[in-house]
């Protein structure tokens, strides 16, 4: 800091002012300045900003700027990025916007069945999970479950239910998280969709049962959070994301398994006409859109 | 050096009949300056006005070498009387986080403890963020004049293009 900060003062005199009224711009700001500027505002803005001159540029680039805008453990998190010694060598080597740029889009693990990346503008971790990350009951019996391919799925595929009378899919996760609360949820479709001629087009052929008992939800963690509800499926036609709970993560380096699942397992009906499409995490009340349903605490039959 | 205007060159006139005001730097050094370069903050002027400033003004987010550097720039305009150099201070961000932004001589760091409406000055208004404006459209809000080439344009949307997906 040392060279800029003397030429500001005017050390002595001498600095270089410019002859004239002091006509200074912003577009006289050093590069530090504009960094220090930087650090205060989203990374989208920064990346705007990167626009406006060279000083901008520059500073829109720094390391600093991007470090405080990573999670603490993203040291951790880029561990998944890239395999084997060529990804060690290219994660040595990135600056930390590149870093951030990389979590910012999806970042797969688990073989694949699982991905999570940075909200770019808050820098907060998402998750989901695939319908083939979950440990569905009778998923191999054509005659109960069957995986669906579809574009409606970040994963290119949904587990579609036919009928069955144990519904029961149950799921975890072993992760650092960063600091923070996060909510889950079940991403579900009552109904059957599919294209023709280019429209969307839904069939509730197989759909029932779910309004004789609500369906359970239940989310734990390894550090003994506990969440228990259940509410009715509604909404046929449409994807749904039911709030199975919230957790706190306290401690990012330390890994915490979370487990979850929903199930509606009274054998005295049958159920089915559904689509199961994953299980998300987000920041608490980060999620705008999409139809969110909150289930009602609680655990009685 | 003269300790009413802390300046070098002090033509006497600042500090004949100065009325001196103590401001508290967060570290709890006392900086004596007069009420006119002072009241150069709407802020401040007020809080002398209402009688409150007896005791000294406490300025907690602002240390002491920040400002000296601030009172050096107050007292040199308050010898002035064209608003010039901080009509490029401008409030950039979009709702919930604002960044002050700042003449280069002082750091934008400085300027969060420093309010915008230094009496007398006129501000341009707050410049929201708006999706769509592009490169030239900011330069020009800011005033900045555009220091790269054609092709850096390029290179510099394509590097930063990740932050605008989907």
């Amino acid at each position: 800091m040392g060279a800029w900060v003397s030429v500001l003062l005017g050390a002595d005199g001498a600095a270089p002012a410019p002859a004239g009224p002091a006509a200074v711009g912003l577009g006289d700001l050093p590069e530090l300045c504009a960094a220090e500027v930087l650090l205060r505002l989203d990374p989208p803005e920064i990346c705007r900003l990167a626009r406006l001159n060279h000083a901008f540029r520059g500073a829109a680039g720094a390391d600093f700027v991007w470090e405080a805008k990573l999670p603490e453990n993203y040291r951790y998190l880029m561990e998944f990025v890239g395999s084997g010694e060529e990804g060690r060598r290219r994660r040595r080597r990135a600056g930390k916007k590149e870093i951030y740029a990389r979590l910012a889009r999806p970042v797969p693990f688990g073989d694949g069945t699982k991905e999570f990346w940075l909200d770019k503008s808050k820098g907060q971790i998402c998750m989901a999970l695939s319908s083939k990350a979950l440990v569905i009951t009778g998923i191999d019996d054509r005659r109960y479950w069957q995986h669906m391919p579809t574009s409606e799925s970040r994963f290119q595929s949904v587990a579609y239910l036919q009928q069955i009378w144990w519904f029961e899919v149950v799921g975890e996760v072993d992760f650092c998280f960063p600091v923070g609360t996060y909510s889950l949820y079940f991403r579900v479709h009552l109904g059957k969709f599919y294209k023709r001629f280019g429209r969307r087009l839904c069939s509730s052929e197989h759909v029932h049962g779910w309004d004789k008992k609500p369906v359970r939800f239940q989310l734990s963690t390894s550090d003994g959070q506990n969440t228990l509800s259940q509410c009715y499926l509604e909404e046929p036609g449409s994807w749904v994301l039911y709030h199975a709970g919230d957790f706190v993560a306290s401690k990012p380096d330390q890994s915490m398994k979370l487990k979850f699942s929903m199930a509606q397992i009274d054998c005295t009906h049958t159920k089915g006409g559904l689509c199961i499409d994953s299980v998300l995490i987000y920041p608490k009340g980060s999620l705008q859109q999409e139809r969110v349903v909150r289930s009602k605490k609680g655990g009685c039959r | 050096f003269c300790e009413i205007c802390l300046t070098n060159n002090c033509d006497g006139s600042a500090g004949k009949i100065a009325t001196m005001i103590a401001l508290v730097s967060s570290d709890n050094e006392r900086f004596e300056v007069s009420e006119e370069a002072a009241s150069q903050s709407q802020t401040i002027r007020n809080m002398i006005e209402d009688g409150c400033a007896d005791g000294g003004i406490p300025l907690p987010n602002v240390t002491s070498s920040v400002l000296a550097k601030v009172l050096e720039y107050c007292n040199k305009h308050a010898a002035t009387t064209t608003p010039d150099a901080a009509s490029t201070e401008a409030v950039i961000g979009s709702a919930g986080t604002r960044a002050v932004l700042g003449p280069a001589r002082h750091g934008p760091v400085v300027l969060r403890a420093v309010p915008c409406r230094a009496a007398g000055r006129r501000c341009p208004e707050g410049c929201r963020l708006d999706e769509g404006q592009d490169a030239g459209a900011d330069q020009a809000t800011f005033k900045i004049e555009n220091d790269f080439r054609p092709e850096d344009v390029e290179k510099i949307r394509k590097e930063n293009a990740w932050a605008f997906e989907e």
